[in-house]
């Protein structure tokens, strides 16, 4: 049966009226309704739909009319009942987003943007940079796991258009006093560097700053910029942009070894350098550079050092480093405490060219080192999760990392391995670094100081003694503060050591007059 | 060369991916935009490449000039109002035994009922058949044609049936001296013969009416004036809540105002003449629509057929496939099946699947900037089409994620008076997978008015139009 219903002069507009009928739900026995102001229009259209009845067509274009087809009259009233309500109900707001979706977008928003930073997954990582790229704008690459040829030709297409492409695989730049990606912040300076490696960047910069210098500018090129498949297209840009910079005085160039033909390349270019360059190729071969009329360096605290001292500036040496003698006296009041079972060093990093570092100078008086990344292949562990002998696992390599944020963000798959190594009674010393910087964790100390103390106060009461020595590698400026995190991790009872390498040699002098071998500084 | 760190300060950043990044540098009080980002839809995914390859390879300068001059001809545009005229005697192109109708060409069987029940009346209504029997027979037997009408340079909005007699509307790009055409609305007759297909008595005497009254009254009185612009007209709506498409409730009352006072400013009509003009004004709702139909497409004429450019120069639909065109590619169509619209019902127990997939070229406005793309423009639009203001304004600056410009002659105050975003590029739309938005009424597959709602252009029409795109310049990119 046909029901209408008739509201004199009570206006409501169409759009309005017509979405009532889909909030009004399902009705048992209502087989249609329309709620509609009675103009002529819309009286045909009810009557097109067969809903209109005799009160209906008396109506007038100032009212109302609820018209429907029904089973019964009850349902009739059920269903006007339930429009009245919804009639006088009132629509809560809702907000919408302006939220930017692509780069071209948020240009818009922000002109005047000049960087890009791209951590997406590798595929995608390299359209949105192109599109960077193209749209004139810088890229700070984090991704890796990007195509050698894809990574060619994005560096390329930067350079052709004068912008840097840093990355794929770019873990820190530090740019006119800013810090970009997981970057410590340090004093700005006359110190300029270019690097291929982010914690080997990172470590020389707090040094250089912890040293008494600061940074000009500091510009992360990606790991494998240097290899011959690249051949340094981003680190030439940088040497040139650094050589031109009126504020750097000096250049520090930092790199895992370099392809053939690119350390050709990048030598070439020292030789016409007009600047004092300090390069660590991180153990590669320093006759090229001594040949092409730079210094070379071994450790990062070197290079800092050597840097700083181009500067005939007075270097802060009392947080340079750690004598002989200091490390003979600390050595061996370790070595005192130690079971006799306990002989074996665990290196847990979370910087994968720190933990390569530290292996460089420990080998030396210690012998092999096993790793997840080890300096030797056949050295590899057979399993990453177990260590065994003198060890040291890099936390951040992608076994432990996948599908998790990087190691310097989120260091807790570390907890659990310093406690397994820390419960072997063959293992005398751990030796850990801690990475501060914008992006970092909040409170990587923290998060390790309780279980550091635990582990320390078990293994006395087992009758063993557990050494903890460590390096941060961070600086005042940054967010969670050098020297507060130095404070908790002592009172944890960890040797804080003031760079990577020196903590690295004091293990190695630890471990070494343990076993009896001959250690220490040559 | 110059060797000068290229990052300038204060340094402002884009970042994409994990916002650990964007915290630090927001923390360092460096500005910073997280983009929203999300991979782009598995259908454009295969595109990325390709468009990599695009834009880094010489054809990219070609495109960029191409696409500015495009934007240039749409920025440019100056519709008018010139005229009103049996189809015959202004279309080019249109003969006496042709019946256009909207979207792109479909063999007899494919067409939607509404379709093919509007151009047997087509033919009826021009006198060359007297039932639908007997019109099917013309046309399937090839002595009636029946055309798209966007190629020839007419909108039909709905069914879009346009006979040769039918009066339309004559709207000139004064800057391009390009035409577009659309019929008036049918007054009382709701959808009549041009919009739904149907015919009656009541029809063909307003249809009459109209060619034999009317028309030539508003050919003179625009003929006397040189013409009524129409751009003045949209940018004034937009800025009390038009979109143009789903709402021209300002534009029609400025310029309903503007011809009574013409009206009894013309000498000699006689005074039953002017009553027909007045209640042709009176009895037709949205009487302004047919005309920004059309100024879309004078304005859309003047973007054609430029070499390289990848402009999207025609968006319409049959109710059964949506085709698309583009500047580089001519009359080319480039089809996939007509999408289904979402939005408000006029009755309770209306289903979806009732609704008819998009038909009509009326959605040749958002290629202008128009419709869905000033959807920022019209509060009232976005409650129509079931959403908030918000998701509107959203909805603009989403679309100019795939534009070229922003259209300066169409201002939208919501957005701060910025222009809306017009120009649609289809190789953002296959880069963002973004696909162009449509305002729309909804008719049933009987062709009953249903409600109104929007839709989206399937992006199977970009790909199809990029695959053509590449193969015909893929010559022209050295190595």
């Amino acid at each position: 049966m046909i029901c209408n219903y008739v509201k004199t002069n009570d206006y409501r507009d169409s759009v309005f009226l017509m979405g009532l009928g889909r909030r009004l739900g399902q009705v048992p026995g209502l087989e249609r309704v329309a709620v509609l102001m009675a103009t002529p229009m819309n009286l045909s259209l009810l009557d097109d739909m067969g809903v209109l009845g005799p009160a209906g067509k008396a109506a007038g274009p100032n009212d109302l009319i609820i018209a429907m087809s029904v089973t019964d009259e009850e349902t009739g009233k059920k269903v006007k009942a339930r429009l009245d309500a919804l009639l006088n109900e009132k629509k809560p707001q809702q907000k919408g987003s302006g939220a930017c979706r692509d780069i071209a977008s948020a240009l818009r928003q922000l002109p005047g943007a000049d960087l890009v930073v791209i951590s997406l997954p590798g595929e995608f990582a390299v359209v949105e940079a192109e599109k960077a790229l193209n749209a004139g704008l810088n890229v700070f690459m984090f991704s890796d796991n990007v195509a050698i040829e894809d990574e060619r030709k994005l560096k390329q297409m930067a350079r052709d258009k004068n912008l840097l492409m840093m990355g794929p695989g770019c873990g820190l730049s530090f740019l006119n006093g800013n810090a970009i990606g997981l970057c410590s912040k340090v004093r700005r300076g006359p110190i300029g560097l270019a690097a291929a490696s982010g914690s080997g960047l990172q470590e020389t910069m707090v040094l250089i700053d912890r040293f008494g210098s600061g940074v000009s500018q500091a510009i992360g090129v990606g790991g494998r910029d240097l290899g011959d498949e690249i051949g340094g297209i981003t680190m030439l840009q940088a040497i040139d942009i650094l050589e031109a910079d009126a504020d750097t005085k000096v250049i520090v160039v930092i790199s895992k070894p370099p392809g053939k033909n690119t350390e050709r390349k990048i030598m070439d270019r020292l030789r016409t350098c007009s600047k004092p360059v300090m390069v660590n190729f991180i153990n590669g071969d320093k006759e090229a550079i001594v040949q092409a009329g730079a210094v070379a360096t071994e450790t990062f605290a070197e290079t800092a050092l050597a840097a700083i001292s181009r500067l005939a500036l007075p270097v802060a040496t009392k947080t340079v480093d750690i004598t002989a003698v200091e490390l003979s006296a600390i050595a061996a009041r370790e070595v005192g405490r130690y079971a006799p079972e306990q002989r074996y060093l665990r290196g847990i990093y979370c910087g994968g060219t720190l933990a390569e570092e530290a292996m460089l100078i420990m080998r030396r008086s210690i012998g092999e080192i096993y790793a997840n990344a080890p300096l030797s292949p056949d050295m590899l562990l057979a399993n990453p999760q177990i260590s065994r002998e003198h060890c040291v696992i890099d936390i951040g390599a992608e076994e432990f990392t996948r599908g998790k944020p990087h190691a310097a963000i989120d260091p807790s798959p570390r907890l659990d391995r310093f406690r397994t190594e820390a419960a072997d009674p063959a293992v005398a010393l751990i030796l850990m670094d801690f990475l501060l910087g914008y992006g970092c964790n909040p409170d990587p100390a923290g998060m390790m100081a309780e279980t550091i103390a635990e582990a320390i106060a078990t293994a006395e009461r087992a009758g063993r003694h557990l050494s903890v020595v460590a390096s941060i590698c961070g600086s005042e400026l940054d967010p969670q503060g050098f020297s507060a995190q130095k404070a908790k991790l002592s009172a944890a009872g960890v040797m804080v050591m003031p760079s990577n390498s020196a903590a690295a040699r004091l293990a190695a002098a630890i471990i070494a007059m343990k076993n009896g071998v001959a250690g220490g500084r040559k | 060369m110059t060797t000068a760190l290229p990052i300038r300060s204060p340094l402002k950043v884009i970042c994409i991916g994990a916002e650990v990044f964007a915290d630090a540098l927001r923390e360092q009080a460096i500005e910073t935009i997280q983009l929203q980002w999300s991979p782009p839809a598995e259908s454009v995914r295969n595109f990325q490449r390709q468009l990599c390859e695009l834009r880094a390879s010489p054809l990219a300068g070609k495109i960029a000039a191409a696409n500015a001059k495009v934007i240039e001809s749409l920025l440019n545009a100056d519709p008018c109002w010139v005229d009103m005229k049996p189809a015959i005697d202004v279309v080019p192109g249109l003969t006496p035994n042709m019946i256009l109708k909207s979207g792109p060409p479909l063999p007899w069987e494919q067409l939607c009922p509404t379709q093919r029940m509007g151009i047997c009346n087509g033919v009826i209504y021009e006198g060359l058949a007297t039932c639908e029997a007997e019109a099917e027979a013309l046309v399937r037997s090839g002595k009636i044609e029946y055309h798209a009408a966007n190629d020839f340079a007419v909108v039909g909005p709905g069914a879009g049936i346009v006979t040769p007699s039918m009066i339309v509307n004559v709207v000139e790009d004064r800057h391009s001296g390009k035409r577009g055409y659309c019929a008036p609305f049918e007054g009382p007759n709701k959808g009549g013969l041009s919009g739904w297909g149907i015919y009656n008595a009541d029809i063909k005497k307003h249809l009459d009416l109209l060619r034999d009254v009317v028309g030539p009254i508003f050919a003179k009185m625009l003929k006397r004036i040189e013409g009524i612009p129409m751009k003045a007209i949209i940018t004034r709506g937009g800025e009390m809540g038009d979109e143009t498409h789903s709402r021209q409730e300002a534009e029609s009352l400025i310029l309903i105002n503007k011809l009574f006072f013409l009206l009894f400013a013309e000498p000699a009509i006689p005074a039953d003449t002017l009553r027909c003009c007045v209640d042709f004004l009176d009895k037709t709702p949205r009487f302004f629509h047919p005309l920004g139909m059309a100024s879309a497409m004078a304005t859309l004429q003047a973007m054609k057929h430029v070499e390289y450019s990848t402009v999207v120069t025609a968006q319409v639909g049959n109710g059964v496939e949506y085709g698309i065109k583009v500047s580089s590619m001519g009359d080319q169509w480039f089809t996939a099946p007509s999408p289904q619209l979402k939005g408000m019902f006029l009755s309770s127990d209306t289903r979806q699947e009732d609704v008819l997939p998009w038909i009509g070229d009326s959605c040749i406005l958002e290629a202008i900037g128009l419709g869905g793309f000033a959807a920022a423009a019209s509060p009232a639009v976005a409650r129509l089409t079931g959403g908030t203001f918000a998701d509107a304004i959203a909805q603009s600056r989403e679309m100019a994620d795939i534009c070229l410009c922003e259209n300066r002659n169409f201002l939208l105050p919501a957005l701060d008076y910025a222009g809306s975003p017009a120009g649609i590029d289809m190789l953002k739309v296959l880069a963002t997978g973004i696909q162009p938005v449509l305002h729309g009424g909804m008719i049933s597959k009987t062709g009953k008015r249903m409600g109104a709602g929007m839709t989206r252009v399937p992006l199977e029409c970009f790909a199809q139009a990029f695959t053509a795109f590449a193969a015909k310049y893929r010559e022209g990119i050295p190595g």
